[in-house]
């Protein structure tokens, strides 16, 4: 067998000095980070990060936890379990982080949470939303309210409103699925006269929607992960002359579907969190560190809370992984910039509303606040 | 040494169906990219059963090792009735196939949500001891496979891809011989179906996707094509140098996409030096 030498050469020379860098700051406090920075939801990831390091860069600022500096140690989970596995098991053992921001998408948080879990380390996701990241583990949080609330609180705006028949386009991916499993949960069985699932990314919707017009309906869910997915939606259901509302959940309630859509949106309706963060000093902030957010400001308020909140803990409790796990199992209304919240026995987010948001003038405007019946 | 363990045991599990899939690529010169429709029919069918549907482990594992031999037969099938750039594309399409069955059939699969919470069952639960029984696992299975390449086996696969029609006139039934590659190749995604979800305790259609076919015909061809230890050696340089990117100590805002092109950029210069492999002689005008 003829080995091939130069190039084993090659990798071995660059794996062991790849290897061999440490990273610096060694009397710093480490936090972890965990988000898909390439690919697909690399927006997610990069917001998320920015709204991070805003925490930790406006902490260092007044001269961190105790004197010691905060050093945020990101990793590329690239939205998928594997990746996220292998970026958690470095954070806990080679860079023994404190705590872990993330995931952010609900795999990468479900693969990494096993490993956080038996390194003792708190990791507290900003967006993970998945009803599974319920059951993940003692040492899981989240700041982002669960699927499972926010599919009750659609559901109830649909009584409500007198809605009955419901159709569902679907983007095939894990967060749109999961929304979607949940509201079909919650909605009584028959209100979806309509429930399609497509590819990823799919952009031509016209034979679906020409099958939609022999059905009966009161309302449309375009249920995409990205604007761009929904925009396409929504631009073909009202070429094809559909004249009924739609309503979506959080990548709705974003800028970037209004530029995308234009007219196709107006009068369209979100239910969503509050536009955490939306003309106030932190998103000022924030766009003056890194410019206009990608997704939505409220991901990186939510991304800013979970990291001043860790941060916060540190300073009280240290950085033992069981201090900082109770430290956050007390806290009773934390005051960020999505509102006071705190977390229930499984580590999701309590005290988070949800809003009624639609597009007037152009704009996402809030127009009424939902209150959750969860009996 | 957590994390190098780690990175041993994530080597590990791609080891098994990567020595497989290079007995029918790499040994066979079969142009097979179905490698992972493979992987999908074994890891899901077997998990499904053990969590979805609360069936024992033996029985799934049983489902799993039918569906599996069945689907390892019908690409053997597909290879001897295509042309080998047909079975190429078809074996592509049953891979998106299977895949796209995976993400649809949501009541039984949970399509792209996965399955979460796989429990590990009688493997350990310590790190170290889990990376003891996949090291043990893909040093039975090399030399398995080596025993196996060396047998009658592995001469008539290299007379087959070197001469197909001088190698059947001297009695070595292409059938047979493809076959049972094919079911080799559905063994390795078999094993790795046991040990991987289970280590991260997570199902996820993500990880079975046509990138992770891109990275297993990169590592057969960066370490020589039916080469057992140049794709095995290949296989833990590629894991190793992938993850120790994550100690280029980046600024977090670059950090993902650097990481990328640096990979890709080692890659480049790889196959470069690896160019014999994938094209024979120099070609010029």
């Amino acid at each position: 067998m003829r080995v091939p030498s130069s190039f084993f050469a090659l990798s071995t020379c660059a794996a062991m000095a790849l290897t061999a860098c440490q990273l610096s700051g060694e009397e710093a406090v480490k936090i972890g980070y965990i988000g898909p920075l390439t690919g697909d939801a690399a927006a997610y990831g990069i917001d998320t990060l920015n709204g991070v390091k805003l925490a930790v860069d406006q902490l260092n600022a007044k001269g961190g936890i105790n004197g010691k500096m905060v050093q945020v140690v990101a990793e590329d989970g690239k939205c998928t379990g594997s990746d996220a596995a292998s970026a958690a098991q470095k954070l806990v053992s080679i860079d023994k982080v404190s705590v872990i921001i993330g995931g952010q998408c609900s795999g990468e948080t479900l693969a990494a949470a096993p490993i956080a879990e038996a390194g003792g380390v708190v990791m507290i996701s900003p967006i993970s939303s998945s009803p599974d990241v319920s059951q993940a583990g003692d040492y899981i949080f989240r700041d982002y309210p669960s699927d499972a609330l926010k599919s009750v609180a659609m559901a109830g705006y649909f009584v409500s409103e007198g809605i009955e028949k419901v159709a569902v386009i679907s983007e095939n991916t894990d967060f749109a699925q999961a929304f979607r499993a949940a509201l079909i949960k919650e909605l009584p069985e028959g209100a979806i006269v309509f429930d399609e699932v497509v590819e990823p990314g799919t952009k031509d919707y016209r034979t679906l929607l020409s099958r939609l017009s022999d059905t009966e309906f009161d309302i449309f869910f375009p249920n995409a992960q990205t604007p761009a997915t929904m925009a396409a939606m929504m631009q073909q259901f009202r070429e094809q002359g559909f004249t009924q509302p739609a309503i979506a959940h959080d990548v709705a309630d974003s800028a970037e579907l209004i530029t995308l859509a234009g007219e196709a949106v107006a009068g369209m309706r979100a239910i969503n969190i509050p536009a955490s963060g939306e003309g106030t000093s932190f998103e000022s902030d924030f766009i003056a560190a890194f410019g206009t957010p990608q997704q939505q400001i409220s991901f990186t308020a939510h991304a800013y809370d979970a990291a001043n909140l860790i941060m916060q803990a540190i300073a009280a409790v240290g950085e033992d992984g069981s201090a900082i796990r109770d430290y956050l199992n007390a806290v009773e209304a934390y005051k960020g910039v999505v509102g006071a919240f705190s977390f229930d026995d499984n580590g999701d987010v309590i005290g988070i509303p949800y809003v009624l948001r639609e597009v007037q003038n152009e704009k996402w405007t809030t127009i009424a606040d939902i209150q959750l019946d969860l009996n | 040494m957590d994390f190098l363990l780690h990175i041993i045991i994530m080597a590990c599990l791609t080891l098994f169906p990567l020595l497989g899939y290079n007995i029918v690529f790499g040994k066979g010169k079969i142009l097979h990219f179905g490698q992972e429709a493979q992987s999908l029919m074994a890891v899901y069918t077997l998990w499904v059963l053990v969590v979805q549907f609360q069936q024992p482990f033996l029985l799934a594992l049983l489902a799993s090792l039918l569906t599996t031999t069945m689907l390892s037969l019908l690409l053997a099938q597909l290879s001897f009735r295509l042309e080998p750039d047909g079975f190429g594309v078809m074996s592509i399409a049953l891979h998106l196939a299977v895949l796209s069955i995976i993400l649809n059939w949501q009541s039984v699969t949970r399509g792209a949500l996965g399955i979460p919470r796989i429990p590990r069952g009688i493997l350990p639960s310590s790190l170290e001891r889990y990376a003891l029984v996949v090291v043990l696992g893909a040093i039975a299975w090399y030399f398995f496979l080596r025993r196996l390449e060396r047998s009658s086996f592995g001469r008539n696969l290299v007379a087959l891809s070197e001469h197909e029609w001088h190698a059947e006139s001297l009695g070595i039934s292409r059938k047979k011989v493809h076959t049972i590659a094919f079911l080799l190749a559905g063994t390795g995604s078999m094993i790795s179906a046991i040990l991987f979800p289970p280590y991260i305790f997570l199902l996820s259609p993500l990880d079975y996707n046509f990138q992770h076919m891109i990275f297993f015909v990169m590592c057969a061809v960066a370490g020589g094509p039916g080469s057992l230890r140049g794709v095995t050696l290949a296989i833990f340089l590629i894991i190793f140098l992938r993850e120790g990117l994550r100690f280029m100590g980046l600024p977090a805002d670059i950090l993902g996409p650097v990481q990328i092109m640096s990979f890709g950029l080692i890659l480049f210069v790889a196959v470069c030096v690896r160019r014999d492999t994938l094209f024979p002689k120099q070609r010029t005008v």
